[in-house]
């Protein structure tokens, strides 16, 4: 079994736009399919990241706010799963909800083991 | 969507939305509903976002409350800098208030005070329903739009004039006191009317967005119930009528999602709860001096829902009631009901000769021809029936009526 690492980016734009209503649809819809990984032992852990953030270059001598990138070039989140191939883990990632918003999409790396 | 899960948290975000506007409306003043709206809209989101990872914490509310507050007085801090010194010492005064979650006695007296001024003498009763859908319900633009079968466009404008109007002319929120109470209270009571029956008019469009309006404006009305000056006789009427209306929720589409009248709903799935609860109301309602056109309307509907069948309906009662009613609220939608159950008592023909008066106000209406046409059937003039109905699905403005009508027709041809 391997670890694979999910970055999300994007579907902000489309969340914005939603009622409360909607808000929580679409986390119930997140919630059940991070059970359902869970069930299957498929997920390691993840969380949502903060738009703020600082870069750090130079040796230490460049400090600058946030992440460079714009709107859905920001990773949103993380997430670790088990898996037992790249294949796999592409197949898992494709119930994400993410995936509804046109802009929402799952960049996919495996874990390098030591 | 996972329907457990959903059901655990039914409508969580949806009714924090409104009691959260409210609270802060209060804390802070309506001149800044849109920065609070905007910013209680920020919070949701952020909760849906760590929510979708982790679990919730053991009181959502108190997180949401906290998230609300904090970006509310960053806002109000970053106005401040630029505008004036007088404002940035309440802005910092502000900001040493507790951020903790008011008690429930609050968050209801808050939500009563926001009702009142989402009526607002100053808004037309169209723009109070849908402020009130918006702020207090939680509905957004285009939610209300298709709830009440209007453009988003012109829904918008309309909400944006009600904010105007809210913004510059409600001033401190409170409930009203003495003679201002007994109006305002009265367009409270209007509005809360007008949702339910938008909800339940029969149309098209989703049926359970539909239903949700009807279980808003319950809500709403049980609020209210918290106000001693409020829990009168008249709100006590309002909501038996709508419990007992709601009742016949379950039984009120087939299968496949059509409309199905009174004679042909199943009354074993009528709800046993609203119906114990609309007796409990309207019993009560009846303990206190006059007879509103509430009570009027809530026992009509206790008739008709508690009735073993649609047969055994006690049609001079439900008569004798709207004649009463016809007096008080002379309006199409009574005058045709009356003459409906007045078929039932005295026969289509009397009915007939009773709609003539009525034909000259309400000339082509769609309900009053459809009306006519079952009369007419009633008593065998299949040709007359044919060309009424005929006119009716002509005028008929919906999908679901429109279908409803036409299958009568076809069902005509030929008697």
């Amino acid at each position: 079994m391997q670890k694979y690492l999910y970055l999300f980016r994007g579907g902000d734009a489309r969340m914005a736009e939603m009622s409360p209503a909607e808000v929580e649809a679409h986390m119930d819809e997140w919630r059940a399919w991070m059970q359902g990984l869970a069930e299957k032992g498929q997920l390691i852990d993840g969380l949502p990241l903060k738009a703020e953030g600082k870069q750090v270059s130079k040796g230490g001598a460049v400090v600058t706010d946030g992440p460079f990138a714009e709107g859905a070039e920001i990773v949103g989140g993380y997430l670790m799963v088990n898996a037992s191939s790249l294949e796999e883990a592409t197949e898992i990632s494709k119930g994400c909800p993410i995936l509804d918003a046109e802009d929402g999409h799952i960049e996919i790396r495996e874990i390098q083991d030591m | 969507m996972p329907s457990a899960v959903n059901q655990t948290l039914d409508h969580l975000f949806r009714h924090e939305y409104g009691k959260l506007v409210s609270l802060f409306a209060n804390k802070y003043s309506p001149h800044l509903i849109d920065t609070i709206e905007d910013a209680v809209q920020e919070a949701l989101y952020k909760a849906a976002r760590q929510w979708s990872f982790q679990p919730m914490p053991n009181n959502p509310s108190a997180w949401l409350y906290r998230v609300v507050n904090n970006q509310i007085i960053d806002y109000l801090r970053k106005e401040a800098k630029s505008v004036s010194y007088e404002q940035a010492v309440t802005a910092d005064a502000i900001g040493e208030e507790e951020s903790r979650l008011p008690e429930e006695k609050v968050i209801v007296d808050d939500q009563l005070r926001m009702i009142f001024a989402c009526c607002h003498p100053a808004m037309k009763p169209t723009e109070q329903l849908m402020l009130s859908l918006k702020l207090l319900c939680g509905l957004s633009v285009k939610e209300i739009a298709r709830a009440l079968l209007k453009q988003e466009e012109a829904t918008k404008r309309a909400i944006t004039r009600a904010k105007v109007k809210f913004r510059e002319e409600v001033g401190a929120l409170k409930v009203p006191e003495g003679g201002d109470l007994e109006n305002r209270l009265e367009a409270v009571l209007q509005v809360i009317y007008l949702l339910f029956n938008e909800g339940y008019k029969a149309t098209e469009g989703n049926q359970l967005m539909k239903q949700d309006l009807c279980e808003e404006a319950i809500r709403l009305a049980f609020l209210l119930t918290n106000e001693r000056s409020c829990n009168k006789g008249e709100l006590k009427a309002l909501i038996a009528m709508m419990l007992f209306k709601a009742a016949r929720f379950p039984a009120r589409t087939d299968e496949a999602g059509n409309l199905l009248t009174l004679e042909n709903q199943d009354r074993s799935k009528y709800d046993e709860e609203h119906i114990k609860w609309g007796w409990h109301f309207l019993h009560d309602s009846s303990k206190f001096e006059g007879s509103s056109v509430y009570q009027l309307e809530a026992a009509i509907s206790c008739y008709y829902t508690t009735a073993e069948t649609y047969e055994k309906t006690n049609w001079k009662a439900i008569l004798s009631l709207y004649d009463t009613l016809v007096k008080l609220k002379p309006v199409p939608v009574v005058q045709m009901s009356r003459i409906l159950v007045l078929s039932k008592v005295k026969g289509a023909t009397a009915a007939l000769k009773e709609m003539e008066g009525l034909e000259e106000v309400i000339e082509g209406n769609q309900s009053l021809l459809a009306l006519k046409a079952d009369l007419y059937a009633e008593i065998g003039n299949w040709s007359a029936a044919r060309v009424h109905l005929q006119k009716a699905i002509g005028q008929a403005l919906n999908i679901t009526e429109r279908r409803f009508l036409e299958k009568k027709l076809q069902s005509w041809i030929g008697k």
